[in-house]
Protein backbone atom coordinates (compact mmCIF):
# COMPACT_ATOMS: atom_id res chain seq x y z
CA UNK A 1 0.00 0.00 0.00
CA UNK A 2 1.22 3.43 -0.45
CA UNK A 3 2.11 5.90 1.89
CA UNK A 4 0.46 8.30 0.35
CA UNK A 5 -2.68 8.93 1.16
CA UNK A 6 -5.21 12.33 -0.31
CA UNK A 7 -7.76 13.16 1.70
CA UNK A 8 -10.66 14.53 0.92
CA UNK A 9 -10.12 18.46 0.28
CA UNK A 10 -13.14 20.20 2.35
CA UNK A 11 -13.38 19.73 6.37
CA UNK A 12 -10.71 20.89 8.68
CA UNK A 13 -8.35 21.97 6.62
CA UNK A 14 -10.38 24.14 4.40
CA UNK A 15 -11.40 25.80 7.96
CA UNK A 16 -7.31 25.87 8.26
CA UNK A 17 -7.11 27.93 5.07
CA UNK A 18 -10.30 30.76 6.62
CA UNK A 19 -8.31 31.02 9.78
CA UNK A 20 -4.83 31.82 8.22
CA UNK A 21 -6.71 34.31 6.20
CA UNK A 22 -8.21 35.86 8.64
CA UNK A 23 -4.58 35.60 10.76
CA UNK A 24 -2.92 37.31 7.47
CA UNK A 25 -4.60 40.04 5.88
CA UNK A 26 -5.71 40.03 2.19
CA UNK A 27 -3.20 37.09 0.96
CA UNK A 28 -0.47 39.52 1.62
CA UNK A 29 2.42 37.52 -0.36
CA UNK A 30 5.28 39.57 1.96
CA UNK A 31 5.14 37.55 5.48
CA UNK A 32 8.29 37.33 8.04
CA UNK A 33 10.49 34.39 9.46
CA UNK A 34 9.29 35.45 12.95
CA UNK A 35 5.45 35.45 11.58
CA UNK A 36 5.44 31.84 10.14
CA UNK A 37 6.95 31.16 14.05
CA UNK A 38 4.66 32.47 15.89
CA UNK A 39 1.21 30.36 14.11
CA UNK A 40 2.77 26.90 15.08
CA UNK A 41 4.17 25.58 18.27
CA UNK A 42 6.15 22.76 17.09
CA UNK A 43 5.03 21.64 13.66
CA UNK A 44 7.42 22.55 10.36
CA UNK A 45 5.76 25.19 8.83
CA UNK A 46 6.67 25.63 5.18
CA UNK A 47 5.98 29.11 3.24
CA UNK A 48 5.60 28.55 -0.82
CA UNK A 49 5.30 31.46 -2.28
CA UNK A 50 4.38 30.20 -5.90
CA UNK A 51 5.44 33.11 -8.09
CA UNK A 52 8.55 33.56 -6.53
CA UNK A 53 9.55 30.29 -6.44
CA UNK A 54 10.74 30.20 -3.01
CA UNK A 55 9.95 27.98 -0.54
CA UNK A 56 10.72 29.29 3.50
CA UNK A 57 10.55 26.85 6.25
CA UNK A 58 10.63 27.51 10.24
CA UNK A 59 12.75 26.87 12.88
CA UNK A 60 11.21 23.48 13.48
CA UNK A 61 12.65 22.15 9.89
CA UNK A 62 16.01 21.54 11.67
CA UNK A 63 14.71 20.32 15.09
CA UNK A 64 12.51 18.07 13.16
CA UNK A 65 14.39 16.62 10.58
CA UNK A 66 18.14 18.28 10.94
CA UNK A 67 18.11 20.40 7.99
CA UNK A 68 19.43 23.71 8.45
CA UNK A 69 16.94 25.82 7.80
CA UNK A 70 17.83 26.87 3.75
CA UNK A 71 17.68 29.93 2.63
CA UNK A 72 18.15 32.38 -0.61
CA UNK A 73 18.89 30.51 -3.91
CA UNK A 74 18.55 27.08 -1.91
CA UNK A 75 14.83 27.57 -0.49
CA UNK A 76 13.14 26.38 -3.58
CA UNK A 77 10.55 23.81 -4.57
CA UNK A 78 12.56 21.20 -5.28
CA UNK A 79 14.27 21.10 -2.38
CA UNK A 80 11.35 19.56 -0.78
CA UNK A 81 10.45 17.81 -3.36
CA UNK A 82 13.68 15.82 -3.73
CA UNK A 83 13.61 15.12 -0.05
CA UNK A 84 10.23 12.68 -0.94
CA UNK A 85 10.27 9.41 -0.58
CA UNK A 86 11.17 8.13 -4.41
CA UNK A 87 8.22 5.81 -4.31
CA UNK A 88 6.30 8.97 -3.37
CA UNK A 89 7.48 11.44 -5.75
CA UNK A 90 5.04 10.47 -8.53
CA UNK A 91 2.17 11.07 -6.32
CA UNK A 92 3.55 14.06 -4.22
CA UNK A 93 4.34 15.99 -7.75
CA UNK A 94 0.57 15.09 -9.08
CA UNK A 95 -0.81 16.43 -6.28
CA UNK A 96 1.21 19.73 -6.07
CA UNK A 97 0.80 20.14 -10.31
CA UNK A 98 -3.30 19.49 -9.33
CA UNK A 99 -3.20 22.09 -6.72
CA UNK A 100 -1.58 24.73 -8.39
CA UNK A 101 -3.49 24.19 -11.71
CA UNK A 102 -6.99 23.44 -10.44
CA UNK A 103 -9.02 24.88 -7.67
CA UNK A 104 -8.66 22.85 -4.45
CA UNK A 105 -8.30 25.18 -1.56
CA UNK A 106 -5.89 22.82 0.68
CA UNK A 107 -4.44 19.52 0.45
CA UNK A 108 -3.48 16.48 3.03
CA UNK A 109 -1.48 14.14 2.27
CA UNK A 110 0.41 11.27 3.86
CA UNK A 111 4.35 10.69 2.35
CA UNK A 112 8.00 9.93 3.58
CA UNK A 113 10.64 12.45 3.70
CA UNK A 114 13.91 11.87 4.38
CA UNK A 115 15.60 13.31 7.47
CA UNK A 116 19.40 14.76 7.22
CA UNK A 117 20.37 11.47 8.77
CA UNK A 118 18.89 9.61 5.58
CA UNK A 119 16.24 7.96 7.48
CA UNK A 120 12.82 8.11 6.10
CA UNK A 121 10.23 10.05 8.60
CA UNK A 122 6.04 9.71 7.74
CA UNK A 123 4.56 13.21 7.02
CA UNK A 124 1.41 14.21 7.59
CA UNK A 125 1.54 17.24 5.28
CA UNK A 126 -1.52 19.93 5.46
CA UNK A 127 -1.79 22.59 3.41
CA UNK A 128 -3.81 25.25 2.37
CA UNK A 129 -3.47 27.12 -1.00
CA UNK A 130 -4.25 30.79 -1.22
CA UNK A 131 -5.34 32.50 -4.56
CA UNK A 132 -5.23 35.48 -5.92
CA UNK A 133 -6.59 37.09 -9.08
CA UNK A 134 -8.14 35.01 -11.57
CA UNK A 135 -7.85 32.36 -8.87
CA UNK A 136 -4.17 31.22 -9.62
CA UNK A 137 -2.49 29.84 -6.97
CA UNK A 138 0.08 32.86 -5.11
CA UNK A 139 0.77 31.35 -1.59
CA UNK A 140 0.81 27.65 -0.22
CA UNK A 141 1.57 27.23 3.49
CA UNK A 142 1.10 24.18 4.86
CA UNK A 143 2.46 21.86 8.31
CA UNK A 144 4.59 18.93 7.34
CA UNK A 145 3.74 16.74 11.18
CA UNK A 146 6.11 14.15 11.53
CA UNK A 147 3.55 10.67 12.03
CA UNK A 148 6.07 7.91 12.07
CA UNK A 149 5.84 7.20 15.84
CA UNK A 150 1.54 7.12 15.18
CA UNK A 151 2.46 5.10 12.28
CA UNK A 152 4.54 3.14 14.20
CA UNK A 153 2.08 2.28 16.59
CA UNK A 154 -0.91 2.08 14.81
CA UNK A 155 1.07 -0.58 12.90
CA UNK A 156 1.73 -2.70 15.70
CA UNK A 157 -2.04 -1.93 16.84
CA UNK A 158 -2.94 -3.18 13.24
CA UNK A 159 -0.55 -6.28 13.43
CA UNK A 160 -2.41 -7.14 16.77
CA UNK A 161 -5.20 -6.84 15.61
CA UNK A 162 -4.51 -9.21 12.91
CA UNK A 163 -3.14 -12.13 14.89
CA UNK A 164 -6.36 -11.65 17.12
CA UNK A 165 -8.40 -11.86 14.26
CA UNK A 166 -6.29 -14.84 13.24
CA UNK A 167 -6.62 -16.37 16.78
CA UNK A 168 -10.66 -15.55 17.52
CA UNK A 169 -10.74 -17.39 13.99
CA UNK A 170 -8.85 -20.32 14.60
CA UNK A 171 -10.73 -20.57 18.60
CA UNK A 172 -14.27 -20.70 16.31
CA UNK A 173 -12.80 -23.24 13.70
CA UNK A 174 -11.67 -25.34 16.71
CA UNK A 175 -15.26 -25.08 18.73
CA UNK A 176 -17.06 -25.60 15.46
CA UNK A 177 -14.98 -29.03 15.39
CA UNK A 178 -16.20 -29.65 18.90
CA UNK A 179 -19.68 -28.85 18.29
CA UNK A 180 -19.90 -30.93 15.33
CA UNK A 181 -18.30 -33.83 17.32
CA UNK A 182 -20.97 -32.69 19.85
CA UNK A 183 -23.45 -33.37 17.53
CA UNK A 184 -22.61 -36.45 16.22
CA UNK A 185 -22.03 -37.95 19.83
CA UNK A 186 -25.63 -37.23 20.58
CA UNK A 187 -26.71 -38.60 16.78
CA UNK A 188 -24.75 -42.45 17.71
CA UNK A 189 -26.33 -42.18 21.15
CA UNK A 190 -29.20 -41.72 19.67
CA UNK A 191 -29.36 -44.24 17.16
CA UNK A 192 -26.84 -46.83 17.94
CA UNK A 193 -27.08 -46.92 21.75
CA UNK A 194 -31.12 -47.47 21.14
CA UNK A 195 -30.83 -50.58 19.07
CA UNK A 196 -28.81 -52.75 21.24
CA UNK A 197 -31.58 -52.01 24.42
CA UNK A 198 -34.26 -53.10 21.55
CA UNK A 199 -33.17 -56.02 21.23
CA UNK A 200 -32.78 -56.68 24.89
CA UNK A 201 -36.03 -55.39 25.73
CA UNK A 202 -37.71 -57.06 22.64
CA UNK A 203 -36.15 -60.79 22.86
CA UNK A 204 -37.16 -60.53 26.57
CA UNK A 205 -40.82 -59.75 26.09
CA UNK A 206 -40.62 -62.73 23.21
CA UNK A 207 -39.07 -65.03 25.82
CA UNK A 208 -41.69 -64.12 29.01
CA UNK A 209 -44.80 -64.41 25.55
CA UNK A 210 -43.57 -67.65 23.63
CA UNK A 211 -41.60 -69.83 26.27
CA UNK A 212 -42.85 -68.60 29.88
CA UNK A 213 -44.21 -72.12 30.39
CA UNK A 214 -39.95 -72.88 30.52
CA UNK A 215 -39.70 -70.64 33.35
CA UNK A 216 -40.41 -70.59 36.92
CA UNK A 217 -41.26 -67.33 39.05
CA UNK A 218 -38.04 -66.27 39.38
CA UNK A 219 -36.77 -66.91 35.79
CA UNK A 220 -39.95 -64.60 34.84
CA UNK A 221 -39.12 -61.98 37.61
CA UNK A 222 -35.40 -61.54 36.07
CA UNK A 223 -36.79 -61.11 32.65
CA UNK A 224 -39.33 -58.21 33.46
CA UNK A 225 -36.35 -57.05 35.56
CA UNK A 226 -34.18 -56.69 32.12
CA UNK A 227 -37.26 -55.85 30.33
CA UNK A 228 -37.89 -52.70 32.89
CA UNK A 229 -34.29 -51.69 32.97
CA UNK A 230 -34.05 -51.51 29.43
CA UNK A 231 -36.72 -49.13 29.21
CA UNK A 232 -35.51 -47.41 31.93
CA UNK A 233 -32.27 -46.89 30.40
CA UNK A 234 -33.68 -45.86 26.90
CA UNK A 235 -35.52 -42.98 28.87
CA UNK A 236 -32.47 -41.86 30.52
CA UNK A 237 -30.68 -41.57 26.87
CA UNK A 238 -34.09 -39.51 25.94
CA UNK A 239 -33.31 -37.66 29.10
CA UNK A 240 -29.75 -37.33 28.02
CA UNK A 241 -30.13 -35.96 24.47
CA UNK A 242 -32.64 -33.46 25.55
CA UNK A 243 -30.16 -32.08 27.57
CA UNK A 244 -28.08 -31.56 24.94
CA UNK A 245 -30.56 -30.76 22.49
CA UNK A 246 -31.38 -27.56 24.93
CA UNK A 247 -27.33 -26.90 24.64
CA UNK A 248 -27.36 -26.53 21.68
CA UNK A 249 -30.65 -25.10 20.22
CA UNK A 250 -30.46 -21.91 18.30
CA UNK A 251 -32.24 -18.97 20.60
CA UNK A 252 -34.43 -16.57 18.81
CA UNK A 253 -34.89 -13.76 21.94
CA UNK A 254 -38.44 -12.03 21.83
CA UNK A 255 -40.54 -10.42 24.42
CA UNK A 256 -42.54 -12.72 26.01
CA UNK A 257 -45.43 -13.63 28.89
CA UNK A 258 -44.55 -16.36 30.95
CA UNK A 259 -47.71 -16.56 32.01
CA UNK A 260 -49.11 -17.57 29.29
CA UNK A 261 -46.61 -20.34 28.86
CA UNK A 262 -46.95 -21.01 32.24
CA UNK A 263 -51.23 -21.33 31.01
CA UNK A 264 -50.28 -23.40 28.32
CA UNK A 265 -48.48 -26.29 29.94
CA UNK A 266 -50.64 -26.22 32.83
CA UNK A 267 -53.30 -26.87 30.23
CA UNK A 268 -51.22 -30.21 28.89
CA UNK A 269 -50.16 -31.31 32.44
CA UNK A 270 -54.12 -30.90 33.30
CA UNK A 271 -54.81 -33.16 30.41
CA UNK A 272 -52.54 -35.82 31.45
CA UNK A 273 -52.72 -37.74 34.97
CA UNK A 274 -49.35 -35.49 36.52
CA UNK A 275 -51.54 -32.51 37.25
CA UNK A 276 -55.12 -34.21 37.70
CA UNK A 277 -55.63 -33.12 41.09
CA UNK A 278 -53.54 -30.21 41.75
CA UNK A 279 -54.93 -26.53 42.10
CA UNK A 280 -52.72 -24.30 40.04
CA UNK A 281 -52.67 -20.56 40.50
CA UNK A 282 -51.04 -18.37 37.26
CA UNK A 283 -50.48 -14.76 37.89
CA UNK A 284 -52.32 -12.47 35.46
CA UNK A 285 -49.11 -11.60 33.65
CA UNK A 286 -44.86 -12.15 33.94
CA UNK A 287 -43.56 -10.34 31.05
CA UNK A 288 -40.11 -11.22 29.92
CA UNK A 289 -37.75 -11.63 27.14
CA UNK A 290 -36.59 -14.55 25.85
CA UNK A 291 -36.67 -18.08 23.18
CA UNK A 292 -40.50 -19.05 23.50
CA UNK A 293 -39.34 -22.85 22.96
CA UNK A 294 -36.97 -23.00 25.44
CA UNK A 295 -38.39 -21.39 28.33
CA UNK A 296 -41.36 -23.66 27.77
CA UNK A 297 -39.19 -26.34 28.77
CA UNK A 298 -38.04 -24.71 31.31
CA UNK A 299 -41.24 -24.08 32.52
CA UNK A 300 -42.57 -27.74 31.97
CA UNK A 301 -39.80 -29.35 33.66
CA UNK A 302 -40.52 -26.86 36.97
CA UNK A 303 -44.19 -27.19 36.78
CA UNK A 304 -44.37 -31.01 36.35
CA UNK A 305 -41.51 -31.37 38.77
CA UNK A 306 -43.97 -29.46 41.17
CA UNK A 307 -46.87 -31.66 40.60
CA UNK A 308 -44.88 -34.85 40.81
CA UNK A 309 -43.64 -33.64 44.73
CA UNK A 310 -47.25 -33.08 45.98
CA UNK A 311 -48.59 -35.75 45.08
CA UNK A 312 -48.52 -37.40 48.51
CA UNK A 313 -49.75 -33.74 49.82
CA UNK A 314 -53.39 -33.54 50.76
CA UNK A 315 -54.47 -30.04 49.01
CA UNK A 316 -51.92 -30.02 46.17
CA UNK A 317 -51.52 -26.61 44.72
CA UNK A 318 -48.83 -25.21 42.57
CA UNK A 319 -48.34 -21.31 41.47
CA UNK A 320 -46.66 -19.62 39.14
CA UNK A 321 -46.08 -15.88 39.34
CA UNK A 322 -43.21 -13.31 39.17
CA UNK A 323 -41.87 -11.32 41.92
CA UNK A 324 -39.26 -8.00 41.94
CA UNK A 325 -36.03 -8.99 43.61
CA UNK A 326 -32.74 -7.34 43.76
CA UNK A 327 -33.79 -4.54 41.42
CA UNK A 328 -34.56 -7.45 38.33
CA UNK A 329 -37.49 -9.59 37.52
CA UNK A 330 -37.23 -12.72 38.67
CA UNK A 331 -40.26 -16.22 38.09
CA UNK A 332 -40.95 -18.75 40.53
CA UNK A 333 -42.77 -22.21 40.67
CA UNK A 334 -43.81 -23.10 43.96
CA UNK A 335 -45.66 -25.91 45.79
CA UNK A 336 -46.50 -27.26 49.17
CA UNK A 337 -45.23 -31.03 48.11
CA UNK A 338 -42.50 -32.88 49.70
CA UNK A 339 -39.47 -30.09 49.62
CA UNK A 340 -36.35 -31.42 50.33
CA UNK A 341 -33.15 -30.75 52.58
CA UNK A 342 -30.99 -27.39 52.01
CA UNK A 343 -28.14 -29.40 52.83
CA UNK A 344 -28.47 -31.38 49.88
CA UNK A 345 -29.84 -28.49 47.89
CA UNK A 346 -25.86 -28.34 45.87
CA UNK A 347 -27.03 -30.98 44.42
CA UNK A 348 -30.27 -30.06 42.78
CA UNK A 349 -29.31 -28.90 39.39
CA UNK A 350 -26.41 -31.61 38.69
CA UNK A 351 -27.67 -34.02 35.39
CA UNK A 352 -28.61 -37.23 37.39
CA UNK A 353 -28.26 -35.91 40.64
CA UNK A 354 -31.95 -37.38 42.68
CA UNK A 355 -32.89 -36.19 46.06
CA UNK A 356 -35.44 -38.74 46.30
CA UNK A 357 -35.15 -42.59 45.89
CA UNK A 358 -36.90 -43.47 42.57
CA UNK A 359 -39.71 -45.92 43.92
CA UNK A 360 -40.63 -42.78 45.68
CA UNK A 361 -40.79 -40.00 43.18
CA UNK A 362 -39.74 -41.32 39.89
CA UNK A 363 -37.30 -39.14 37.06
CA UNK A 364 -34.09 -39.69 35.85
CA UNK A 365 -32.59 -36.01 37.66
CA UNK A 366 -32.27 -34.56 33.84
CA UNK A 367 -34.79 -32.03 34.89
CA UNK A 368 -33.55 -29.65 36.57
CA UNK A 369 -30.21 -29.52 34.82
CA UNK A 370 -32.19 -28.73 31.99
CA UNK A 371 -33.90 -25.67 33.45
CA UNK A 372 -30.55 -24.51 34.34
CA UNK A 373 -28.96 -24.71 31.80
CA UNK A 374 -32.02 -22.77 29.23
CA UNK A 375 -31.90 -20.34 32.48
CA UNK A 376 -27.97 -19.89 31.99
CA UNK A 377 -28.46 -19.74 28.57
CA UNK A 378 -30.73 -16.55 28.68
CA UNK A 379 -28.03 -14.63 30.82
CA UNK A 380 -30.02 -15.37 34.13
CA UNK A 381 -29.45 -17.46 37.56
CA UNK A 382 -32.12 -20.26 39.26
CA UNK A 383 -32.20 -21.11 42.81
CA UNK A 384 -34.00 -23.31 45.24
CA UNK A 385 -35.94 -22.78 48.53
CA UNK A 386 -37.48 -25.44 50.47
CA UNK A 387 -37.62 -27.53 54.00
CA UNK A 388 -38.24 -30.96 53.90
CA UNK A 389 -41.95 -31.56 53.95
CA UNK A 390 -43.10 -28.44 53.73
CA UNK A 391 -43.20 -27.67 50.33
CA UNK A 392 -40.56 -26.10 47.27
CA UNK A 393 -39.84 -22.85 45.44
CA UNK A 394 -37.87 -22.13 42.41
CA UNK A 395 -37.13 -18.58 41.56
CA UNK A 396 -35.16 -17.87 38.32
CA UNK A 397 -34.51 -14.79 36.10
CA UNK A 398 -33.52 -14.21 32.45
CA UNK A 399 -30.75 -11.85 32.73
CA UNK A 400 -28.36 -10.77 35.51
CA UNK A 401 -26.30 -13.99 36.05
CA UNK A 402 -26.57 -15.81 38.91
CA UNK A 403 -28.39 -15.29 42.24
CA UNK A 404 -25.59 -13.89 44.88
CA UNK B 1 -50.73 -61.05 -1.81
CA UNK B 2 -49.00 -57.23 -1.90
CA UNK B 3 -45.28 -57.87 -0.36
CA UNK B 4 -43.14 -55.77 2.36
CA UNK B 5 -39.53 -54.77 1.45
CA UNK B 6 -37.85 -54.28 4.82
CA UNK B 7 -34.50 -52.55 4.72
CA UNK B 8 -32.63 -53.05 8.22
CA UNK B 9 -28.95 -53.98 8.60
CA UNK B 10 -29.24 -55.19 12.47
CA UNK B 11 -30.64 -58.76 12.58
CA UNK B 12 -31.97 -58.53 15.82
CA UNK B 13 -34.23 -55.52 14.62
CA UNK B 14 -35.04 -57.58 11.34
CA UNK B 15 -36.29 -60.67 13.92
CA UNK B 16 -38.25 -58.32 16.27
CA UNK B 17 -40.11 -56.44 13.47
CA UNK B 18 -40.81 -59.82 11.95
CA UNK B 19 -42.08 -61.56 14.81
CA UNK B 20 -44.40 -58.08 15.74
CA UNK B 21 -45.66 -58.55 12.40
CA UNK B 22 -46.56 -62.73 12.84
CA UNK B 23 -47.52 -61.29 16.40
CA UNK B 24 -50.75 -59.11 14.59
CA UNK B 25 -51.29 -61.77 12.26
CA UNK B 26 -49.89 -60.03 8.85
CA UNK B 27 -49.09 -62.61 6.64
CA UNK B 28 -48.02 -60.44 3.78
CA UNK B 29 -44.55 -61.55 2.48
CA UNK B 30 -41.77 -59.87 3.69
CA UNK B 31 -38.51 -59.33 1.60
CA UNK B 32 -35.41 -58.17 3.65
CA UNK B 33 -32.85 -56.30 2.14
CA UNK B 34 -29.70 -56.32 4.53
CA UNK B 35 -28.44 -52.78 3.25
CA UNK B 36 -28.41 -50.04 1.09
CA UNK B 37 -26.76 -51.52 -1.42
CA UNK B 38 -29.10 -54.63 -1.58
CA UNK B 39 -32.57 -52.81 -1.18
CA UNK B 40 -31.21 -50.91 -4.60
CA UNK B 41 -30.33 -54.17 -5.99
CA UNK B 42 -33.67 -55.58 -5.23
CA UNK B 43 -35.20 -52.95 -6.42
CA UNK B 44 -33.39 -51.79 -9.61
CA UNK B 45 -31.56 -54.78 -10.21
CA UNK B 46 -32.72 -58.43 -10.83
CA UNK B 47 -33.70 -58.48 -7.12
CA UNK B 48 -37.50 -59.18 -6.20
CA UNK B 49 -38.57 -56.08 -7.06
CA UNK B 50 -36.39 -55.85 -10.29
CA UNK B 51 -37.69 -54.12 -13.49
CA UNK B 52 -38.42 -58.11 -14.97
CA UNK B 53 -39.95 -59.04 -12.04
CA UNK B 54 -43.53 -57.22 -12.87
CA UNK B 55 -43.85 -56.60 -9.38
CA UNK B 56 -43.04 -53.90 -6.53
CA UNK B 57 -43.60 -54.22 -2.90
CA UNK B 58 -46.68 -51.97 -1.71
CA UNK B 59 -45.10 -50.59 1.37
CA UNK B 60 -41.60 -50.14 2.12
CA UNK B 61 -40.49 -49.92 5.81
CA UNK B 62 -36.55 -48.18 5.48
CA UNK B 63 -34.29 -47.94 8.46
CA UNK B 64 -31.78 -44.35 7.84
CA UNK B 65 -28.14 -45.85 9.33
CA UNK B 66 -27.52 -48.52 6.54
CA UNK B 67 -24.23 -49.76 5.87
CA UNK B 68 -22.63 -48.96 2.03
CA UNK B 69 -25.56 -47.18 0.69
CA UNK B 70 -27.33 -45.01 3.54
CA UNK B 71 -31.42 -44.64 3.49
CA UNK B 72 -32.03 -41.27 2.21
CA UNK B 73 -29.75 -42.45 -0.38
CA UNK B 74 -31.97 -45.28 -1.29
CA UNK B 75 -35.15 -43.10 -1.10
CA UNK B 76 -33.74 -40.74 -3.37
CA UNK B 77 -33.25 -43.48 -5.99
CA UNK B 78 -36.30 -45.03 -5.23
CA UNK B 79 -38.05 -40.88 -6.22
CA UNK B 80 -35.86 -40.45 -8.93
CA UNK B 81 -37.28 -43.51 -10.54
CA UNK B 82 -40.25 -43.37 -12.48
CA UNK B 83 -41.34 -46.93 -11.91
CA UNK B 84 -40.57 -46.82 -8.30
CA UNK B 85 -41.25 -42.48 -7.89
CA UNK B 86 -44.71 -43.33 -5.76
CA UNK B 87 -43.88 -46.21 -3.80
CA UNK B 88 -45.27 -45.57 0.30
CA UNK B 89 -42.12 -45.67 1.93
CA UNK B 90 -41.99 -45.70 5.96
CA UNK B 91 -38.88 -44.60 7.63
CA UNK B 92 -38.77 -46.71 10.68
CA UNK B 93 -35.66 -45.86 12.73
CA UNK B 94 -33.89 -45.37 15.80
CA UNK B 95 -33.35 -41.55 14.69
CA UNK B 96 -35.58 -38.68 15.95
CA UNK B 97 -32.82 -36.28 15.17
CA UNK B 98 -34.68 -32.69 13.80
CA UNK B 99 -32.27 -33.19 10.92
CA UNK B 100 -33.74 -36.89 9.79
CA UNK B 101 -36.32 -36.03 9.92
CA UNK B 102 -36.56 -32.78 7.59
CA UNK B 103 -34.42 -34.81 4.98
CA UNK B 104 -36.86 -38.17 5.24
CA UNK B 105 -39.67 -35.60 4.20
CA UNK B 106 -38.10 -33.41 1.91
CA UNK B 107 -36.62 -36.40 -0.43
CA UNK B 108 -40.48 -37.66 -0.26
CA UNK B 109 -40.57 -40.30 2.58
CA UNK B 110 -44.75 -40.81 3.61
CA UNK B 111 -44.05 -41.33 6.99
CA UNK B 112 -42.22 -41.10 10.04
CA UNK B 113 -41.61 -43.66 12.39
CA UNK B 114 -39.15 -43.85 15.55
CA UNK B 115 -38.63 -47.28 16.61
CA UNK B 116 -39.42 -47.48 20.67
CA UNK B 117 -37.67 -49.48 23.01
CA UNK B 118 -40.24 -51.06 23.92
CA UNK B 119 -41.09 -54.09 22.36
CA UNK B 120 -44.64 -53.71 23.10
CA UNK B 121 -44.86 -50.42 21.81
CA UNK B 122 -43.05 -51.43 18.90
CA UNK B 123 -45.44 -54.59 18.23
CA UNK B 124 -48.43 -51.95 18.34
CA UNK B 125 -46.14 -49.27 15.95
CA UNK B 126 -46.11 -52.86 13.66
CA UNK B 127 -50.03 -53.70 13.72
CA UNK B 128 -51.03 -49.98 12.80
CA UNK B 129 -48.72 -49.46 10.27
CA UNK B 130 -49.68 -52.70 8.91
CA UNK B 131 -53.15 -51.99 9.38
CA UNK B 132 -52.57 -48.71 7.46
CA UNK B 133 -50.30 -49.51 5.43
CA UNK B 134 -51.59 -52.67 3.73
CA UNK B 135 -55.31 -52.51 4.44
CA UNK B 136 -56.98 -49.15 4.66
CA UNK B 137 -54.05 -47.01 2.55
CA UNK B 138 -54.99 -47.47 -1.28
CA UNK B 139 -51.74 -47.83 -3.02
CA UNK B 140 -51.03 -45.75 -6.43
CA UNK B 141 -51.74 -47.63 -9.23
CA UNK B 142 -48.38 -48.40 -10.95
CA UNK B 143 -47.50 -49.64 -7.03
CA UNK B 144 -50.68 -51.87 -7.35
CA UNK B 145 -50.29 -53.73 -10.97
Amino acid sequence: MSLLRVMTMKSETDLDAATFQAATPRAENEVGQSELHSITVNDVVRDWDVPAGELRWNVWLERTFGYPVPTGEAATLDWWLERVHADDQISVRALVGAVLEGDATSWSMIYRFRRADDTYANILDRSCVVRGECGRAVRVIGSMLDVTQIRRAQNAADELNRELELRVGDRTRELAVVVRELESFAYSVSHDLRTPLRALNGFSQALLEDHASQLDDTGLDYLQRISAASQRMSVLIDDMLRLSRVSRADMQMQPLDLSDIARDVVAELQAGDAGRCVTFVVSASAPGIGDPPLLRVALFNLLENACKFTRHSESPRVEFGSVEQDGRLSYFVADNGAGFDMAHAGRLFGAFQRLHRSDEYEGTGVGLATVQRIVRRHGGGIRAEAASGSGATFCFTLSGGEFA
Amino acid sequence: MSKVLLIEDNPDDVALTLRAFRKNNIANDIVVARDGQEALDALFGDGAFGPTSQQLPSLLLLDLNLPRVSGLEVLRRIRGEERTRLLPVVILTSSDEERDLIEGYSLGANSYVRKPVSFAEFAEGVRVLGLYWLVLNRAPPAVSA
